[in-house]
């Protein structure tokens, strides 16, 4: 408990910074919507003329971007990636840094399992996502208010937050891994934050190219793709086992390797 | 059965050598001097101890029980303090001893003021603007606020000032006469001459001896270097227990093994500019144990 406390209130001023981020970004794509709604222009009809498949990446051939429900799961998309990067700098960093940092040789000589160590820091990262997560549905909310949402935006506002989640959890996993089972954990998070940007890129590819649809299994931003949460309302539950499942499998892998691990000093 | 028992502990880093097969015994309530030279395997042997790495082959136990699988429950009672000490810069002394205080079930406020105290350390100030010397201090008090039945050092004293290494050792004597067991590391044979009283001496990743600080002094060398007015002859010196004799003119210089009253005895003989009677240096010592 010691550890989780100290740890999160290290983490206070990144929280800020990360919250102030999402602000300035979700008013700026808010008052984009609004020069388009004031100039009548139809946004619907702007991201449909988007070049090749690029339409399909934001969704114009399945949403009403029209809609502010619509255009907020366009803003989700980047938001997740937002999240994303957030949440991996978290999840290897908190491990890392104790390394980097050579900390690692105070906290090993205290009488603290490695098991403890690392449930510690993940709590930690946990508690760091969670609040993240609930900052940005605030900002969400608040900033969609002025276009007068209905009760089914601000509902499907809260709907795609746990898709966001849901990356954040994976990206959070994945970088607290690489920490915990490479031999240089510094270079933790420059590997997790490439894992994001392929993962990413793959993704775009998959709905831009409309080909390799099988490709879709690799990436976790195809498992929860707000775009199709938002159009059918629903999750894939095939989806959600297998991220959970690959997440249960990194935590085990990690907890396996940190336990046996030589650190580094 | 002593507080700290390793039996054939050895750890290779890939193919490089750590230590190698090293049984060492550490009695309750003595001071053991781990000495040897920089890469002798003083720091490996440590983190072994503290389970921050893994060895290789054989095993090691504290207070009885066995350093890994019980790792936790024994460090509860060790008190650890780094050669070079890294902690959290953003936080103040204050915060950070009082963290360090919460990793064990009991009141440590009382402790660490009086350390705290005694080495004059200021508690307001942030990790981040501490000199080495007061961040060792800091390590200091980490390593003694709960009181631990078992002080580990691994080269304490770099950075320290001498007044602060004198008050170092007083504490360390202080700790050591109300029970605590201590095993102290370092490459400095004159720092573990002033308060151990066993030395264990590491060359290479193995243990070449272990013995009392009074047989290591009394079969110790010395280097004797004379300045004499005339010139002195060769067989003046010709005694058991002398070796590298140098002669040029007024200058000798050489090891002497043996009673002290014998040599002194001779130099008094002798017309003097002036004399030095020096411990020799630690590799020197290691030479004495390889021949």
């Amino acid at each position: 408990m010691n550890i989780y406390l100290t740890e999160l209130r290290h983490q206070w001023k990144a929280l800020a910074f990360w919250s102030l981020g999402i602000v300035a970004f979700m008013v700026s794509a808010m008052s984009k919507y609004d020069g388009y709604r004031k100039a009548g222009t139809s946004v619907n009809e702007i991201f449909r003329e988007l070049p090749g498949g690029i339409s399909a990446f934001f969704g114009a051939d399945i949403l009403d971007l029209q809609s502010v429900g619509g255009f907020f799961t366009i803003c989700a998309l980047y938001l997740a990636v937002m999240l994303g990067i957030h949440a991996l700098l978290m999840g290897s960093g908190i491990i890392a840094k104790e390394e980097t940092d050579k900390t690692i040789e105070f906290l090993v000589a205290k009488p603290v399992s490695r098991d403890r160590i690392l449930l510690a820091k993940l709590l930690v990262g946990l508690t760091t996502i969670v609040i993240l997560n609930l900052v940005t549905l605030a900002v969400s909310i608040a900033s969609v208010a002025p276009f007068d949402p209905g009760p089914t935006d601000n509902g499907d506002i809260v709907f795609l937050m746990p898709s966001v989640f849901a990356i954040q959890l994976i990206f959070l996993v994945i970088g607290l891994t690489f920490a915990a089972v490479m031999r240089q954990p510094r270079h933790a998070g420059m590997l997790s934050g490439a894992v994001l940007l392929a993962s990413f890129i793959l993704s775009a590819w998959v709905d831009i190219s409309g080909r390799l649809r099988f490709l879709r299994f690799l990436t976790p931003f195809q498992y929860f793709d707000q775009k199709s949460i938002y159009a059918n309302h629903a999750y894939s539950a095939a989806h959600v086992v297998i991220a959970a499942a690959a997440v249960a499998v990194m935590l085990a892998a990690s907890r396996f390797v940190y336990r046996g691990r030589d650190f580094s000093l | 059965m002593g507080i700290i028992e390793t039996r054939g502990l050895t750890k290779y880093y890939g193919g490089t050598r750590g230590i190698e097969d090293l049984s060492l015994s550490v009695e309750d309530g003595e001071i053991l001097g781990f000495i040897g030279p920089n890469g002798a395997g003083k720091s490996t042997t440590i983190r072994l101890l503290l389970s921050l790495i893994y060895p290789t082959g054989g095993s090691a136990t504290i207070f009885g029980k066995d350093v890994i699988r019980h790792g936790p429950e024994i460090k509860r009672d060790i008190g650890y303090l780094p050669s070079e000490v890294f902690y959290y810069d953003y936080m103040r002394v204050g915060d950070f001893l009082d963290y360090s205080a919460s990793f064990y079930r009991k009141d440590c406020s009382g402790r660490i003021k009086e350390l705290s105290g005694l080495l004059k350390l200021d508690l307001d100030k942030k990790i981040d603007d501490l000199s080495y010397g007061n961040r060792k201090k800091v390590g200091i008090v980490q390593g003694l606020l709960h009181d631990p039945k078992l002080i580990m050092l691994d080269e304490p004293t770099g950075g320290l000032d001498p007044l602060m290494q004198k008050n170092f050792y007083e504490l360390l004597r202080r700790e050591n006469q109300a029970g605590k067991t201590i095993f102290f590391s370092s490459h400095i044979l004159s720092e573990v001459q002033k308060i151990c009283h066993r030395v264990a001496i590491v060359k290479e990743g193995k243990l070449v001896n272990i013995e009392s600080m009074e047989n290591l002094i009394r079969n110790n060398y010395k280097r004797v270097e004379l300045m004499t007015r005339e010139k002195v002859g060769k067989e003046l010196f010709d005694l058991p227990g002398v070796s590298n004799l140098k002669l040029d003119d007024g200058h000798v210089s050489f090891l002497y093994k043996g009673d002290v009253n014998t040599i002194a005895g001779k130099i008094a003989s002798l017309d003097l500019v002036d004399y030095t009677v020096e411990e020799p240096e630690l590799e020197e010592i290691f030479l004495h144990y390889y021949q």
